[in-house]
């Protein structure tokens, strides 16, 4: 379809020639029976509130709905359901998925929000549990600061006697009872025998007795710290406590902090305190950290080995020759590589993304001995990582998730909602434009409507078809390009009448491009803006060629009746004057005649009685003859009998009558019997008979002041010859009338002539028929016109 | 002698002074006239028997002349009829001369033409008389036969011999030869010849 051309139903009349003939056709289109394509858009046509009343269903569903508010459609439509649904359908995913778009990436800028909002949660939480490892280191070691500087040791550690061990002994379990996260208090000799050793044990610190003093020469802890220098503290790696040889189990996690005691200006250490902090406090702590920030949190050494692992069993792998495998490394070894190259940052581990520091827990601080072996405190370091577990993470998105399901579920009901309405008014207006459209296209007028610059901005279907124009080649463009120089300057002046605010009505003949020239009745009403002004006109434009043609052959045949009814009535005139002066001319003739004869056998009568009587009867003779030429001269139309039905004819004379009878009230009653044969008859004149007949019941009814105003016009056949009967219901025929009312020059009319009567009665005479008059018995007068038929 | 015995001129026209005029007219030169104001008041008076001629004017208020014409058609009233017309035309004169009216008289009109039209319809029902009774004088003769009798009469007309007419009705020769001498003595002819022109006459079919 060819963009602008609209769907429209195949149109019902050809474009050429004889088509939408205006008046006529609508009389005829809105008399019969199929009312439905009629007419609405011609508002101020008559015809559409009788049809309307007629059917009491307006056409095309298309009602007034009376009271819509200014601006809406005031005409209520029929819209299709389904047509609604569709549209709802349409429009409700539409909307859903814009919705829908706008959620997700609200759920992305959230879920990115979380993660990130996560993160810095993790960071946090490393930076408290670095906090922790610090402080705890950083109390560690002046714990043990604290202990190496005690007086006792300081005094007896060259030579540590029975009673320094016991103050000693009894030292360190005062210091065991309030500091609990240490394990173990022990003085070494430098032999690597236990001096003084206290346990924490499980209530109460507890004095080890010498027989349970162990030579720990050949430990790490003890050759390392052996190795310092004074003030230098060694710090053992986080790992799990040794029982001879064996990790000792249930797990203990454990830092040995060892620091070589020297006595004043030695060079070789006396001792070594050994402090064991118990792992697990540490731990617990950021456990207990982890657990309530509800995050994972790792805990590993340099080389990627879990302190605080994931699980038990990946724990502490560097002490279980089968468990090496148990590492960062190994496991998450794209993870592992940037956190060995780093200080800090996230990695993914797994499914999940952790933050992670390095942290090194033992601080080099100004005022204190720099820390030792094996490594520099800026070399032992640890990695804390932090992760929301999985889990929780994946509870944590379901719940937001769900949140905004739920709100775009009852926002997505909204919006379908939304999209009934829309579709509801959408479809309205588009099934109302529609009905519109098929109206304008079908409304057997042209419709257009032009703005004030003159350029068709509306136009109708039969507009295009009459100018041989497509809707492209009309809309926008001026009158005068559309419809040519001829013909705008032939409507000109109204156009510019009703650009002045004045409505034009007006007739034309123009010369269509693709009708012809057709006769057209043009009616221009300007439309006025919000302030008065005018925007432009509606343009309505009939056709009446045909009724144009009608009305003329109506006039010229009323002319040719009339002619001939005058030349009839002339010679019926002087017809009727030559039998009523016939009559006593021949009496005449007779008598004279009669006189001559009687004297002639009476024997001799006076030669001038005898003159003057042939005198008498010549006289009349031509007198007689002067009357035949009067006659001659205004000699009658010559009668044409030929077959004719009296019931068309009446029908037609009732028709001509209308106005006569629709102006005094009359009521005409037909009593036509259809298997009437045809009369054998003049038509014109007959046509002249019935009308007069019509004519003077018509005026005998009219002079009724009161009652119903009747005429019956009847016809029947009677035994070869047939009878119309044109009966009234007014005074009748006066008693002292009716045996002259044919004779010539009797009327009861004020301004009659009192041929009517006469005429008529001749003309059935010269048709071989008869024409009577009677009172009826119930009042008014019938009179019956009786032709011969066809058949004898 | 211009009229028969029982012959009389009837006029009808609804004009009184046109009746009186031909009444006088006709009375002028002797003729017996009748007269009637309607064609309803002539066809009341009227008797089967009556002879002579019909001078009707065609139009009349009720009855027309030309619907008379028809009524005495049907009554098989064959009395000549003229026509007289104030301004009679061509169609109803047509329809008039149809109907059988020996003329079409239009007023007014020279009194000879009349008389002369008027004794010849007297004449022309003068014949009509005479041949009427000619026939019904045939007619009674071939009434007086026995049914027998015209049997043999209608064989004998036929040109039958006596032996076929004896075969056929189943009687002796002699028989029928008595038969045919009474037909010839009752109706008074002399051969078979006069015979068949006696039964046609009897019957309206001869001149």
């Amino acid at each position: 379809m060819p963009p602008g051309e609209f769907h429209r139903p195949p149109y019902p009349f050809s474009p050429r020639g004889d088509f939408w003939h205006s008046g006529l056709l609508l009389e005829r289109h809105t008399l019969s029976a199929s009312v439905q394509e009629a007419t609405v858009l011609i508002g101020a046509d008559v015809e559409y509130n009788r049809i309307y009343k007629q059917t009491r269903r307006p056409p095309l569903s298309i009602a007034h709905s009376g009271s819509a508010a200014p601006g809406s459609l005031q005409r209520t439509v029929r819209v299709s359901y389904r047509a609604v649904l569709l549209r709802t359908l349409m429009l409700g995913s539409l909307f859903s998925a814009i919705l829908g778009a706008l959620f997700f990436i609200y759920y992305r800028a959230e879920s990115s929000h979380l993660r990130s909002l996560l993160a810095a949660n993790e960071q946090r939480l490393i930076q408290v549990a670095n906090q922790t490892i610090l402080e705890e280191a950083s109390a560690a070691l002046s714990d043990l600061r604290y202990l190496s500087s005690q007086s006792v040791l300081r005094k007896h550690v060259a030579d540590l006697d029975a009673d320094a061990v016991q103050t000693l002994a009894a030292e360190y379990k005062v210091f065991l009872e309030q500091k609990r996260q240490y394990d173990q208090v022990r003085f070494l000799d430098v032999h690597g025998w236990e001096r003084v050793r206290v346990n924490a044990g499980a209530d109460h610190p507890e004095i080890v007795p010498l027989t349970g003093l162990q030579n720990k020469r050949d430990r790490y802890y003890f050759r390392e710290a052996l190795a310092l220098g004074p003030n230098e503290i060694y710090v053992s790696p986080f790992d799990l406590n040794v029982e001879g040889e064996r990790v000792e189990l249930p797990a203990k996690p454990a830092i040995r902090f060892a620091l070589p005691i020297y006595e004043e200006g030695e060079r070789h250490p006396s001792g070594v305190l050994v402090l064991n902090y118990v792992g697990s406090h540490l731990l617990d702590k950021l456990k207990l950290l982890g657990e309530v920030a509800k995050y994972k949190l790792w805990l590993l050494d340099a080389d990627g080995y879990w302190l605080l692992g994931p699980t038990r069993e990946l724990e502490w792998g560097f002490m279980f020759p089968d468990r090496r495998q148990s590492n960062m490394a190994k496991i998450f070894p794209e993870a592992w590589k940037r956190i060995a190259a780093g200080q800090g940052g996230l990695i993914e581990a797994g499914s999940q993304v952790m933050s992670f520091v390095r942290v090194f827990p033992l601080p080099s601080q100004p005022g204190h001995a720099a820390l030792a072996k094996p490594m520099a405190a800026d070399r032992y370091s640890w990695i804390l990582a932090a992760g929301m577990d999985e889990s929780v993470l994946r509870a944590q998105a379901a719940a937001a998730r769900t949140k905004l399901l739920n709100a775009y579920g009852v926002l997505a009901a909204i919006l379908i909602l939304l999209a009934w309405g829309l579709a509801i008014i959408s479809v309205r207006s588009r099934t109302f434009a529609r009905s519109m459209e098929k109206v304008l296209d079908h409304v057997p007028a042209m419709i257009a409507y032009v703005d004030k610059e003159q350029r068709y901005r509306f136009n109708n279907r039969i507009y295009e078809e009459m100018w041989g124009a497509t809707p492209a080649e009309l809309y926008g463009r001026r009158i005068r390009d559309v419809i040519g120089d001829a013909a705008y300057e032939a409507v000109r002046p109204h156009v510019e009448m009703a650009l002045s605010g004045k409505q034009a009505s007006f007739e034309r003949r123009l010369d269509y491009r693709l009708a012809g020239p057709r006769d057209v009745r043009l009616t221009y009403v300007p439309d006025f803006g919000d302030r008065g002004e005018v925007r432009g006109f509606y343009a309505l434009t009939h056709d009446v060629t045909l009724l144009k043609e009608t009305q003329k052959r109506e006039r010229q045949r009323m002319l040719e009746i009339a002619h001939i009814s005058r030349l009839h009535s002339m010679g019926e005139i002087a017809s009727e004057i030559a039998h009523e002066v016939n009559q006593p001319l021949s009496a005449i003739m007779s008598y004279s005649a009669a006189c001559l004869r009687t004297l002639s056998t009476a024997g001799g009568a006076p030669e001038t009685v005898v003159k003057w009587l042939n005198a008498i009867s010549a006289d009349a003779k031509r007198a007689g003859e002067v009357i035949q030429r009067l006659r001659k001269f205004a000699q009658r139309r010559e009668a044409r009998p030929e077959p004719v039905d009296l019931n068309a004819v009446i029908n037609e004379v009732v028709t001509l009558l209308r106005g006569e009878t629709l102006d005094r009230g009359i009521h005409v009653a037909l009593h036509l019997r259809q298997d009437l044969p045809p009369a054998l008859a003049d038509r014109v004149l007959i046509e002249q008979v019935i009308s007069s007949l019509a004519r003077n019941a018509i005026d005998a009814v009219a002079e009724k002041q009161s009652g119903k105003r009747t005429i019956e016009i009847a016809t029947r056949g009677v035994d070869g010859s047939v009878e119309v009967a044109v009966s009234d219901n007014g005074p009748g025929i006066p008693a002292e009338l009716a045996e002259r009312m044919f004779d010539s020059f009797v009327t009861t009319k004020r301004d009659g002539l009192g041929m009517g009567l006469t005429i008529s009665r001749s003309i059935a005479e010269a048709h071989g028929g008869r024409l009577l008059g009677r009172n009826n018995p119930e009042g008014g007068a019938t009179f019956s016109l009786t032709l011969p038929t066809t058949q004898p | 002698m211009t009229s028969a015995p029982g012959q009389a001129i009837y006029i009808i026209d609804d004009d009184a002074s046109v009746r009186d005029s031909l009444e006088a007219l006709f009375s002028s030169v002797r003729l017996p006239t009748r007269t009637f104001a309607s064609a309803e008041a002539f066809l009341e008076a009227l008797d089967a028997n009556a002879r002579g001629c019909l001078l009707i004017d065609v139009r009349m208020p009720g009855m027309s002349g030309l619907q008379l014409q028809r009524v005495l058609v049907k009554r098989q009233i064959r009395l000549p009829v003229i026509m007289l017309t104030g301004h009679g035309d061509v169609p109803m004169a047509v329809q008039a001369m149809k109907a059988g009216a020996t003329d079409f008289i239009q007023k007014p009109f020279s009194d000879q033409y009349l008389l002369d039209r008027v004794r010849e319809c007297l004449k022309t029902d003068r014949q009509a008389v005479e041949i009427l009774s000619e026939r019904q004088r045939a007619a009674e003769r071939i009434a007086r036969l026995t049914p027998r009798e015209h049997q043999v009469m209608e064989l004998m007309i036929e040109g039958k011999q006596s032996k076929v007419i004896s075969s056929a009705l189943g009687i002796s020769e002699r028989t029928v030869d008595v038969h045919r001498h009474n037909v010839m003595k009752k109706t008074g002819t002399r051969s078979v010849a006069e015979l068949i022109y006696l039964s046609q006459k009897a019957l309206g079919s001869a001149d």
